[in-house]
């Protein structure tokens, strides 16, 4: 083989190979990253830098593709789920019952998001609870259900999507929420038995 | 071959580095610009209730309505202006190309009702406006960025008072600033470039700064402003009454159209015209807002609309001078 034949395809191969692994080891890092520098509670995780140049820029790309636009941590804390309180990744085709109390901030509301990142399509309109439409019971306590089939009650429905994720705001979050972000009080997700 | 191997492998070592690296670094840059791009400079665009169809952002609340915009210092300061809501939380918040929301105030923080902020370039000389002890002044890192506002939808019937809040917004170029209240001044308002239809026999004078574009189907004159937030849209339809026209017109793109307003208004030449003013909703959720005339003649509506991404008085003033330019030829 001439030698600038070589040259010429020892370029190719370096950049398609290298880029491959480039880019591709850095989409593995973006979504480890989600994981890796959260603040884990419970089912919920967030990452308190949301927004902020103390961002790492994993973490900045993360938020770009998946929750672009956050507010910084003065003005509001997001927790996400993708998966219940035992772990198992969130499921479309299985019931679930988020209970929980009154979270300490201005206001809060819970939202449940298809594969793609957005609201889920469904005839009744529904995609979240809040502080201001949420039923509580006479401790102060809610419940909602999340399924395919209608539920008494509280109820989103989970359409036709195969998994899906849930985002809990915080608004104007209190002291409690901000400085222990890892143990406050956060709403249980559990998966029921049945459909 | 050995060293062929050896330089390959050091080449695909270098070029995996490099990529791994600047892969974090350009996603959230071209996520923005993408957005960005979607939005005229300095105009902002009203979204509607948060439903599945809206998908500028990813992961939007479904309970808060947005207002978006692009805001660009890079030739002069920009003012924002708004009507901060009593008793519901509503925040403006601003981010920089690489997603840093670098500031951001909620409605318990304002000092002023309607708040204004003027938004400069940091490293600029202060500009000096009127009422400036009521104007907080922020520094914007770059020339461009976004600004989100978010107002909360407390509940459905609530609805229709929002909606008279996010209107009141504005971002105005400081030069276009009315030096007495600090509203905005009306531009292209000399109209002196004419349409004229020979097979209806109408003529009508638009702004010269505006672009004519091709029309489709049976729209005869379109043109829209340079910053592409406003367009001017004459359609002749075989229609018993305006608001049926207007869905002719309107109906093959767009969903949710809501006429609010008809009467009855004399042009200049005694021509009797239908006044409408009207909200739609875009493809992509956003909402807009058209002032349409329709003149009858010959069994036909002309209808001349003027549709904005955020209707304001400006705009009002613009679409009755435009209208008053329209005679019948023949």
């Amino acid at each position: 083989m001439k030698k600038s034949v070589k040259i010429l395809l020892g370029i190719v191969v370096a950049l398609l190979l290298g880029g491959v692994i480039g880019i591709g080891s850095a989409v593995l890092a973006i979504e480890r990253s989600a994981v890796s520098s959260s603040v884990i509670n419970g089912p919920w995780r967030t990452n308190l830098a949301t927004g902020s140049e103390q961002h790492d820029m994993y973490n900045r790309a993360w938020f770009a593709i998946h929750a672009l636009l956050g507010l910084n941590q003065s003005e509001s804390i997001y927790y996400f789920a993708y998966t219940d309180d035992s772990g198992e990744r969130l499921n479309g085709d299985n019931v679930y019952r988020i209970e929980g109390n009154v979270p300490d901030a201005r206001w809060w509301s819970i939202t449940v998001y298809g594969e793609d990142d957005f609201l889920i399509p469904n005839e009744m309109n529904c995609y979240s609870y809040s502080g201001n439409s949420v039923t509580y019971d006479q401790d102060g306590k809610y419940t909602i259900y999340l399924s395919k089939n209608q539920k008494p009650g509280d109820w989103i429905p989970l359409g036709d999507q195969k998994s899906f994720s849930l985002a809990l705001r915080l608004y104007n979050p209190g002291d409690s929420v901000r400085n222990n972000p890892a143990t406050v009080d956060l709403p249980h997700v559990i998966e029921e038995a049945g459909k | 071959m050995k060293r062929w191997i050896i330089w390959t492998g050091i080449g695909t070592v270098i070029v995996a580095i490099v990529a791994h690296l600047i892969t974090p670094i350009i996603i959230p840059i071209i996520i923005m610009n993408i957005v960005m791009n979607k939005v005229p400079p300095n105009v902002l665009m009203r979204a509607t209730k948060t439903t599945p169809e809206v998908r500028t952002v990813v992961m939007p609340s479904a309970d808060l309505v947005y207002s978006l915009a692009t805001y660009d210092v890079s030739q002069e300061p920009v003012l924002f202006s708004a009507v901060v809501p009593s008793d519901s939380y509503w925040s403006m918040a601003l981010y920089q190309e690489n997603t840093r929301n670098f500031f951001v105030i909620n409605d318990s923080q304002v000092k002023s009702n309607p708040v204004k902020i003027l938004i400069t370039k940091a490293g600029t000389q202060a500009t000096a406006i009127p009422d400036a002890e009521n104007v907080q002044v922020v520094m914007s890192p770059a020339n461009k960025g976004l600004l989100l506002i978010r107002h909360l939808l407390t509940s459905d019937d609530k609805f229709l008072d929002l909606i008279k809040i996010q209107r009141q917004a504005s971002l105005t170029p400081v030069s276009r600033l009315r030096t007495s209240d600090l509203l905005p001044e009306c531009e292209d308002l000399l109209l002196t470039d004419a349409y004229n239809n020979t097979e209806y026999g109408f003529s009508i004078n638009y702004p010269k700064s505006w672009i004519v574009k091709s029309p489709s189907d049976k729209n005869v004159f379109v043109a829209t402003s340079p910053a592409k937030s406003k367009t001017i849209i004459i359609s002749v339809r075989d229609e018993d009454s305006i608001s049926t026209a207007i869905n002719a017109i309107l109906g093959e793109s767009i969903t949710n159209i809501k006429i609010a307003s008809e009467k009855e208004v004399k042009l200049e030449d005694g021509t009797m015209a239908t006044q409408a003013v009207l909200e739609f909703k875009a493809k992509d959720g956003h909402m807009e807002d058209s002032l349409a005339s329709g003149i009858q003649k010959n069994g036909k509506y002309i209808v001349v609309m003027l549709n904005s991404v955020n209707m304001d008085t400006c705009d009002e003033v613009q679409f009755s001078k435009i209208l008053q330019t329209f005679k019948l030829t023949k």
